[in-house]
């Protein structure tokens, strides 16, 4: 509904600012007169969300547009699996929007455009200071910010509290360590027939749903992904096969399944490491009674888990449009409209006086106690490595670990080739 | 492909050995032809050809699908190619899963077409249904069959109600691209039934009617008559399917996403990730043109061995 | 139908066994449809965890529908649709009766040419294709939806293939009473080629019609979307809203459904009209 109005509107606007057919490009009408402040500038924003983000995107863009005379802010949603194609394509003809928002994980690949306009200099350094400084690893490259958070989530525990009664389990109690997550799924077993807990066991067309988490795991064991300089392999090490052979274990006992992801949700799984959109997804109507915790970590490790969420990106253009996306971008990132977007999607706030403050840490135990694991786990969260070469080192370390939870190859065999495959991608053989 | 009726090879162009192109074709049949042709060959050569070729000179670079720079590198991506054990499973991979597309697109395809090529009540209801699938996005049709595989679907519960040992369909490597052998001659049956159909219609009744009368039995008239005069449309069939085997995508993506380790893992899926994934746009086109290659290649011994070649080029 | 009556062979037995073959395969098709429509009217709780539906969600394709502008969708992809099948039955059957009756130079090394560009992947040529259209500045319109699809070879291939059944003589004797070829081609090869028409023209709108990365590529906001594009939305970066897309996926085919229906007449009593028989 919201998205008809805004068609209306925006093909008005559409009318006045040819910019809107030519998104971002030079072609833009603004950019051509001398008294550009004057002129109307329209800022093209692609991205992935979808159902209510998409609708809660699309108001607040509405809503700053109508407060900001003489800047239409259009929102245009791309379905996520393209989005990166169609940024490739218009790259590559000089036809990109003003801005994005993607996957983190795909920030330093669009980077290599060399199309990103540095953010430093244009939004608020007050703001930026007050971001969650793990969530600005991506995209920085040396003294410059080429993307900025705009949203983001983690992976938690989520759990089947039907399964855990039938189980004879508390289903208040969820796991806190490995060695308890073990024991109740064996339980589940036990009594239900049921595996415990399902793990991500096949690589896919990508390898990252593998890959992001199965390293929540081998940072909990203290373990590394890849070197400080994201130039080596570095899970090749006791932390990595204590993590791996946790893995293995539990699919050799039969307490996970060895199938496609997608068990917990059938609800023929006790449990499972699920992002905190989750919560909001399922809240209205789910399909079993779920719980949500931290992640549970090995008794002699440490907590952590992988962040995951979307970063936004200006493309140049001409001064006014970069100016205009940037100054957008600030407006989004305003307590009050991190509040909001937050509050309405059920994705964590990505500042600090946002998730600190009291009045969303009481919204958070009212209106969505489910997502507490989550904004616990905002301390311990970490990101992925910072690199172009992200998407192949990750397909390269599943396709080979996907081997040792098929059970064809043993732990050490199996990180070992995993080690030669990823530092291959990372040399730029691969 | 002209074999259905009088093979036209009496006039091939073949046969008047030594004549100037001015004797050889009729000047106002050439213009004629030209004009025919144009607007086919204008559109076609400008967004077909012309990008073909352009995406061949990418095979020969390092391009990464983000970058302006486009570094030559000559055949590089085509040596690391055959060094490439990735490439090489999921080359084995997809010329399984064609060999199997194609024979039971043309066994499942004739056999429909034959069942519906007589009066029959309710015909054009069979047609419809055939049909559906066709009609359904691929997407669509991929989960509806992923879920009906799943460990627990509805095709195990049949199983173990007829006594049978379930089978975890998409979770081994072999019965995975059964699964999704089966699920691409599915989707594609009505399709490939129509074609035939409309190749059994046009084939001339009285010959059909005078094998009836020698007492000819119903399958040595399928096997003696009907497949060998449908050969024309055979060829068509297996080419089809070979093109829809190596350039699958959209249902392994959706039905495996090419697991279980790398078991359907076929071509088209590598190109796709390589080129849009990965950002080795080059290395994904040198895939392209390694597979275009090796399908012409089929296709050529094909068109030979039906006897395409000599009716078909006259 | 009323031959049963007359014939002594064994038809009946032979109906019977063909009514069970054609039912038999027919389930495999229907099965997975009705779990498609189950799953359409079901809230999303419920898609995996139960067969049955617990209650009926009749506003889910109410919902589908609203999710975006499809309205203005399904006149995009219709208008898109059209204009490709047109193209496709023009420029396609004119080229096809070329290679099929007509003697020019070249003639075999272009039609394998054109035979091999249907073998290349469409990612290698989509970027290439994409360029030029913008150059010529028409992201955004119907154009760039319509002109670099009205001809392709799939339809030259299989119309060539249909041409060249016709009898030469029922040519010859029209080009005896003095028509031309343009004449004979409009007047006497078109007609007798209905089916195969019909034909082409199905499978242009099928791909016209659930075609998806194209029309992605050249638009940029609702105005020009199609619909698969609207379904695409479906599967979302969190979560697949399966009642929805199921929903969406079966009002948006019936379209194409009725237009089958429309056109397999053509495609089956066309050819028994023709003369082509007997």
């Amino acid at each position: 509904m919201l998205r008809k109005t805004a068609l209306a509107s925006s093909i008005a606007i559409g009318l006045l600012t040819v910019a809107a057919c030519a998104p971002g490009s030079t072609a833009s009408t603004s950019a051509t007169t001398s008294g550009a402040a004057a002129k109307p500038v329209t800022v093209t924003v692609w991205h992935y969300w979808d159902g209510a983000n998409a609708d809660t995107f699309q108001a607040m863009a509405d809503q700053y547009s109508k407060s900001h005379p003489g800047v239409t802010v259009k929102a245009v949603n791309i379905p996520s699996s393209d989005l990166i194609t169609k940024i490739q394509t218009s790259a590559k003809t000089d036809t990109l929007p003003s801005m994005a928002i993607m996957d983190l994980v795909s920030v330093p690949q669009v980077a290599q455009t060399g199309k990103l306009v540095d953010l430093k200099p244009l939004v608020d350094p007050a703001t930026m200071s007050d971001i969650y400084p793990a969530l600005l690893d991506f995209g920085k490259d040396g003294d410059k910010q080429y993307a900025v958070p705009v949203s983001t989530n983690n992976l938690g525990y989520m759990y089947n509290k039907d399964l855990y009664k039938q189980a004879g389990l508390n289903p208040d109690q969820p796991p806190k360590t490995w060695e308890e997550l073990q024991a109740q799924a064996q339980q589940i077993k036990d009594k239900t027939g049921k595996p415990g807990v399902e793990l991500f066991t096949q690589a896919g067309d990508s390898g990252e749903g593998l890959t992001w988490n199965f390293q929540v795991s081998l940072w909990q064991a203290g373990g590394d992904f890849l070197s400080a300089d994201n130039k080596k392999a570095a899970f090749n090490t006791p932390a990595g096969k204590k993590a791996l052979q946790f893995w293995v274990d539990l699919l050799n006992k039969g307490l996970a399944p060895r199938t496609q992801w997608g068990a917990f949700e059938k609800g023929t799984a006790g449990g499972a490491q699920e992002g905190s959109w989750m919560v909001g997804i399922w809240a209205s109507d789910p399909p079993f009674d779920f719980g949500t915790a931290t992640v549970p970590y090995p008794s002699d490790g440490k907590p952590a888990t992988n962040m995951g969420g979307e970063r936004a990106v200006v493309f140049t253009s001409d001064e006014a449009t970069q100016k205009a996306s940037a100054d957008f971008l600030t407006w989004f990132l305003a307590p009050e409209q991190v509040t909001s977007w937050s509050e309405k999607t059920g994705m964590l706030p990505v500042r600090k006086a946002v998730g600190d403050s009291d009045a969303y840490k009481q919204w958070v135990s009212s209106t969505q106690p489910r997502l507490q694991p989550f904004v616990d786990q905002l301390a311990t969260a970490k990101s992925r490595p910072n690199t172009p070469l992200y998407p192949q080192v990750s397909l390269a370390f599943a396709k080979q670990i996907e081997k040792a939870l098929a059970g064809q190859v043993s732990v050490d065999d199996a990180l070992k080739a995993a080690e030669t495959d990823v530092n291959a991608a990372l040399s730029g053989a691969k | 492909m002209v074999a259905t009726t009088a093979p036209t090879v009496g006039r091939s162009v073949q046969e008047p050995v030594r004549r100037s192109v001015r004797d050889r074709y009729s000047r106002r049949e050439v213009l004629t032809a030209v004009g025919f042709l144009v607007p086919a060959l204008v559109i076609l050569g400008t967004f077909v050809i012309y990008p073909i070729v352009s995406g061949g000179f990418l095979s020969l670079t390092s391009w990464n699908g983000f970058g302006t720079a486009q570094q030559f590198v000559g055949l590089d991506n085509y040596a690391r190619m055959l060094a490439d054990h990735e490439f090489w499973n999921s080359l084995l991979v997809t010329v399984l899963y064609a060999g199997g597309v194609s024979v039971l697109s043309v066994a499942s395809g004739l056999a429909i077409a034959l069942l519906l090529d007589a009066p029959l009540r309710g015909l054009a209801v069979y047609r419809g249904i055939y049909f559906l699938p066709v009609v359904t996005s691929s997407v669509a049709a991929a989960i509806v069959w992923r879920y009906m595989l799943d460990s627990s679907g509805v095709l195990n519960r049949l199983l173990t109600a007829i006594g049978l040992p379930t089978v975890d369909w998409l979770n081994q490597r072999w019965t995975a691209l059964a699964a999704l052998t089966l699920l691409t001659v599915w989707k594609n049956l009505g399709f490939n039934a129509i074609l035939y159909l409309t190749a059994l219609q046009a084939l001339p009744v009285s010959l059909t009617e005078a094998a009836q009368l020698d007492g000819a039995t119903l399958w040595q008239r399928i096997r003696w008559m009907t497949i060998p005069l449908l050969r024309p449309m055979t060829f068509f069939v297996v080419v089809q399917a070979l093109i829809t085997a190596f350039q699958s995508f959209d249902l392994v993506y959706v039905l495996t996403g090419g697991g279980p380790t790398g078991g359907t893992e076929v071509l088209g899926m590598l190109m796709y990730r390589y080129a849009f994934k990965l950002g080795q746009f080059g290395y994904g086109a040198a895939i392209a043109f390694a597979s275009l290659a090796l399908m012409l290649g089929v296709t050529l011994v094909q068109w030979r061995a039906t006897g395409s070649g000599e009716s078909d080029l006259a | 139908m009323s031959s049963t009556t007359s014939r002594p062979r064994p038809v009946r037995w032979g109906t019977a066994a063909r009514h069970t073959l054609l039912i038999l395969g027919s389930a495999t098709v229907i099965v997975p449809f009705v779990w498609m429509f189950l799953t359409s009217v079901k809230k999303r709780s419920e898609v995996f965890t139960r067969l049955w539906p617990t209650e009926w969600h009749w506003e889910n394709y109410v919902h589908a529908w609203q999710a975006a502008p499809f309205e203005r969708y399904y006149l995009n992809s219709i208008v898109m649709t059209v204009g490709i099948v047109v193209g496709h039955l023009v420029l396609d059957s004119l080229a096809a009766y070329a290679f099929a009756r007509l003697r020019f130079p070249a003639k075999n090394p272009i039609f394998l040419l054109l035979l091999a560009t249907m073998m290349v992947p469409q990612f290698v040529t989509i970027i290439p294709a994409f360029s030029l259209v913008v150059q010529l500045h028409w992201t955004d319109t119907y154009w760039a939806l319509i002109v670099p699809r009205l001809a392709d070879v799939f339809g030259i291939v299989l119309l060539r293939q249909y041409f060249s059944t016709i009898p030469k003589e029922i040519e010859e004797a029209a080009r005896l009473d003095g028509c031309g070829r343009v004449r004979t081609f409009v007047q006497v090869v078109i007609p007798l080629s209905s089916a195969s028409l019909a034909t082409l023209a199905i499978f242009a709108m099928l791909f016209a019609w659930n075609d998806f990365l194209w029309p992605l590529l050249v638009t940029n906001g609702d105005e020009m979307r199609t619909i698969q594009i609207g379904l695409a939305a479906f599967q979302g970066r969190y979560a697949t809203s399966w009642n929805y897309l199921m929903a969406g996926t079966l009002t948006s085919a019936i379209p194409t459904i009725v237009m089958f229906l429309i056109f397999q007449r053509a495609l089956i009593r066309g050819v028994a009209g023709t003369g082509v028989k007997g």
